[in-house]
């Protein structure tokens, strides 16, 4: 709490909580005992001790951004430094509420030095019920004028009691009962918070309410040590008291609290005997669970959007969630990031991407054609370079070959698909009037996490021109071929070498809008997510095998079974099929993911060594095998080798 | 109080209990709601609150939390799941509570008609709760999700027994009620 909103969101935390709290055990009221009733207040004195921080992450209710919006609000309509001598004035009636109560406590304890010392048989009846009930006796000081019995002091407790009035053995119980368990102590505490908090009525109304508490969980202690007809005179000794007149100040504790207040504790007393067994585990875990809601923060900020139009607390909210969010994962970053790019909003892509770059770039150009009927795909340097504004022509981007690197940080390439060009000159040029032209952008990143996860540009940006006719946007990466890998895996064997070329798709999780009854729908949404979380990964994979031996020792087999596992960086051994009833096929585990797949060709006299497997496959990111796999090689049925394919380096 | 409006309280809290932790989802319509439990305890507590007074003090509690599933049930029926988590909360506490004491009050009656299994629902009754609160705990559990599975699976596996416990209960208690009326 360094400046007057770091205080206001503490203070409404704070409300919260006890807000909270209130509700709960008015639901509960007679259904816990007086015990819960007062202990469940120590999740508000938590609450108060540990600060919260303006953060992206937040427990119950998104207060750090409400009060990070009003800060906005505030700042931009009055000077700064109203703010300052707020906090001052905040902090001197802190000062101000704590030497009041230095004061009161000093003064009552000057008033009691003036007390009479109590007569022998009031001193004689003080231990004659301690002596009863085990508790330890305390020193006694009569005083003219007191409305009601009090304990006095932290360290040395005295009780007070009024001139003239003969005491019960109940009440005496009572105020023993408080020096026993440090009321008085806790008094204090209380008083403290009150303080600390002395702007916030409703801190005022929580303190007032968990005294009560306190001399109903006082009662209930009372209770527990009587029997029968006794705990039917301490209620009428609590009657006797329903006067409006109680002492209170810090450091005390009074028997009396109020007309109304005895009232609710005579009733509670009444309901004593009616509280179900074995509620102590009920009360414990009824603790735990609103403490950790109270105190841990389960929910992060996202980011909120304000459109064209948007009034001043739409804008200003706006402004804040960019001020508190930070990207909590890998694809919450990238999905900021390009969304940045792509809907033309420096806030977005500044909060992935720290390092500034413009949305403007001049790119080389590399010419791009997929020859499906030949299954190839080219691509060259054109020699030639272009400026683009990505936020004018990307429309969707995807997100290939997210790997691991060496140093821990992640990288990947981020292909921005542009939607038609039609006012590029140059590049229309290149590929020639008569086609329609469209392209992707190709942008190596590298994450990392620091207090959130950050986007940085890891190399150049390289446009991809691509001719509409032949190639659908979508699927100018991923086809039969990986024509882009990201990854090569090799393996060398007895039989051979076998190298795989991958290249992956992940893809985030969009937001769903249901529709009833009929399941739900994805929606692309230009707001990001920087909580957001990959969905499934697509990979698309080239296994070449290349038989070792002579062609003499080629032509002797007829055939060959080419077979990869899927296996995860956590696994150790590879699962392989026995069976392989077509010529192709894959199979999955129990749970029905892609586990493998194979290829069985007839080989014989002319064989050239090679064998390729294309495969494509679709997984939950959960279940996605980041391994590069093992390879099963079999001759005429049976197994000859077995490898492991490890990671050679990635391609560009 | 004729026993056999118990016998059929103990019935109805059984079969509440299998609508509250069963789910079957058509869409977005579960067809075993929730709020069905609190409609069948609500109506159970008045035979169970004849032999055990203290059951009463559940029916506020057992209205509230009703009306309160049932908005949760209409909610995600349209297709806007609450998502609130303060919601959340405060159900989540109520419902520990709720499930706690109508057990308690339930194996108090079990106990007062001389039947062993009081022990058992106490247990049970215990075991529960600690692992509701322990899931409620913010953990990172999707970092240990095997011991978040193995603790659903154990609460199942309780709130099954419980099921199991109940229905033999109600099923012993049936014989009993009917074996004199024969004689």
């Amino acid at each position: 709490m360094t400046d007057v909103w770091g205080f206001i969101l503490q203070t409404l935390y704070v409300s919260l909580v006890g807000g909270l709290l209130l509700l709960v055990k008015v639901i509960l009221r007679d259904k816990l005992t007086p015990r819960w009733q007062y202990g469940v207040w120590s999740v508000l004195a938590l609450r108060i001790l540990v600060p919260v921080s303006v953060s992206w992450q937040y427990a119950l209710l998104p207060l750090p951004l409400w009060v990070e919006t009003a800060r906005i609000l505030a700042e931009n309509a009055l000077p700064a430094e109203l703010f300052v001598w707020l906090y001052r004035f905040y902090l001197l009636g802190v000062a101000v509420f704590l030497a009041w109560y230095l004061f009161s406590y000093f003064r009552l304890g000057r008033y009691l030095k003036r007390g009479e010392a109590p007569s022998l048989e009031l001193t004689e009846q003080i231990k004659e019920v301690a002596e009863r009930y085990g508790l330890r006796p305390c020193q006694a000081v009569v005083i003219q004028g007191l409305p009601s019995p009090m304990v006095c002091g932290v360290f040395r407790p005295v009780l007070a009691v009024p001139e003239g009035t003969e005491l019960d053995d109940h009440v005496i119980l009572h105020e023993l009962l408080h020096v026993k368990y440090r009321d008085a102590l806790q008094n204090v505490f209380w008083s403290i918070c009150r303080a600390v908090h002395w702007c916030n009525p409703l801190v005022h109304y929580f303190v007032n309410q968990i005294g009560n508490d306190m001399e109903s969980l006082c009662d209930q202690r009372v209770l527990e040590r009587l029997e029968g007809e006794a705990r039917r005179n301490y209620g009428l000794s609590l009657l006797a008291m329903s006067n409006d007149r109680y002492p209170r100040a810090p450091g005390t504790t009074s028997i009396s609290n109020g007309g109304k207040n005895i009232a609710r504790r005579i009733e509670a007393i009444v309901r004593f005997k009616k509280y179900p067994k074995g509620m102590a585990l009920a009360s414990v875990c009824v603790t735990v669970m609103l403490l950790c809601a109270a105190l841990f923060p389960t929910s992060v900020q996202g980011l909120e959007a304000a459109g064209e139009g948007a009034g001043p607390w739409t804008q200003a909210k706006a402004d804040a969630s960019l001020n508190l969010v930070r990207c909590t994962t890998v694809a919450g970053a990238i999905d900021t990031y390009a969304k940045g790019l792509i809907e033309g909003n420096g806030d977005y892509f500044t909060l992935a991407s720290p390092v500034v770059s413009s949305f403007t770039r001049t790119v080389p150009i590399y010419d791009y054609t997929v020859d499906y009927d030949a299954m190839e795909a080219n691509y060259f340097d054109t020699g030639k370079r272009t400026e683009i504004n990505l936020s004018n022509l990307a429309e969707s981007f995807v997100i290939h070959n997210l790997r691991t690197q060496s140093d821990g940080t992640l990288a990947a390439e981020i292909i921005f698909l542009l939607g038609e060009i039609t006012d590029d000159p140059l590049l229309m040029e290149i590929e020639g009037e008569e086609y329609s032209v469209t392209g992707a952008v190709q942008i190596p990143i590298q994450m990392e996490e620091g207090e959130g996860w950050t986007v940085k540009e890891a190399g150049p940006c390289i446009l991809y021109l691509a001719d509409l006719a032949k190639i659908n946007a979508t699927d100018l990466w991923l086809g039969e071929d990986p024509y882009h890998p990201g990854v090569r895996y090799e393996a060398v064997g007895k039989s051979g070498t076998v190298v795989k070329e991958s290249l992956t798709e992940h893809y985030i999780q969009t937001r769903a809008d249901p529709l009833g009854l009929f399941g739900v729908q994805s929606a692309y949404s230009e707001i990001p997510n920087p909580n957001a979380e990959f969905s499934y990964v697509r990979e698309a994979s080239l296994v070449t095998y290349t038989f070792s031996g002579s062609p003499e020792e080629a032509d002797e087999i007829s055939s060959v079974i080419l077979q990869v596992s899927n296996m995860k960086k956590n696994q150790f051994k590879p699962h392989f099929s026995d069976h392989f009833p077509f010529d192709k096929g894959s199979w999955g585990s129990e749970f029905g993911n892609h586990h493998g797949s194979y290829t069985s060709e007839s080989v014989g006299m002319g064989w050239d060594g090679i064998i390729q497997m294309r495969d494509h496959a679709t997984y939950e990111y959960k279940d996605y095998p980041d391994h590069g796999g093992a390879v099963q090689i079999r001759w005429d049925g049976e197994v000859v080798d077995e490898m492991i394919l490890e990671e050679v380096t990635p391609n560009g | 109080m004729d026993k056999k409006y118990l016998i059929h309280a103990m019935g109805s809290i059984a079969w509440g209990y299998v609508f509250f932790y069963l789910a079957i989802n058509l869409g977005t319509i579960d067809i075993l709601p929730d709020w069905v439990l609190f409609v069948l305890v609500v109506k159970a507590l008045k035979p169970l609150s004849e032999v055990v007074p203290s059951a009463k003090l559940l029916e506020p509690l057992g209205i509230l939390l009703g009306v309160l599933y049932g908005f949760q049930w209409l909610f995600k029926v349209v297709g806007h799941p609450i998502q609130w988590y303060l919601f959340t909360v405060i159900v989540s506490v109520l419902v520990l509570y709720f499930n706690f004491q109508l057990l308690t009050n339930l194996a108090e009656a079990v106990r007062l008609y001389g039947y062993e299994e009081e022990r058992k629902i106490l247990h049970l009754r215990t075991v529960q709760a600690i692992l509701t609160t322990v899931a409620a705990i913010p953990l990172p559990w999707e970092e240990v999700s095997y011991l978040y599975f193995g603790l659903a699976i154990v609460h199942l596996i309780v709130v099954a027994w419980i099921c199991v416990v109940l229905f033999g209960l109600r099923k012993k208690m049936s014989l009993a009620y009917e074996a004199p009326m024969e004689e």
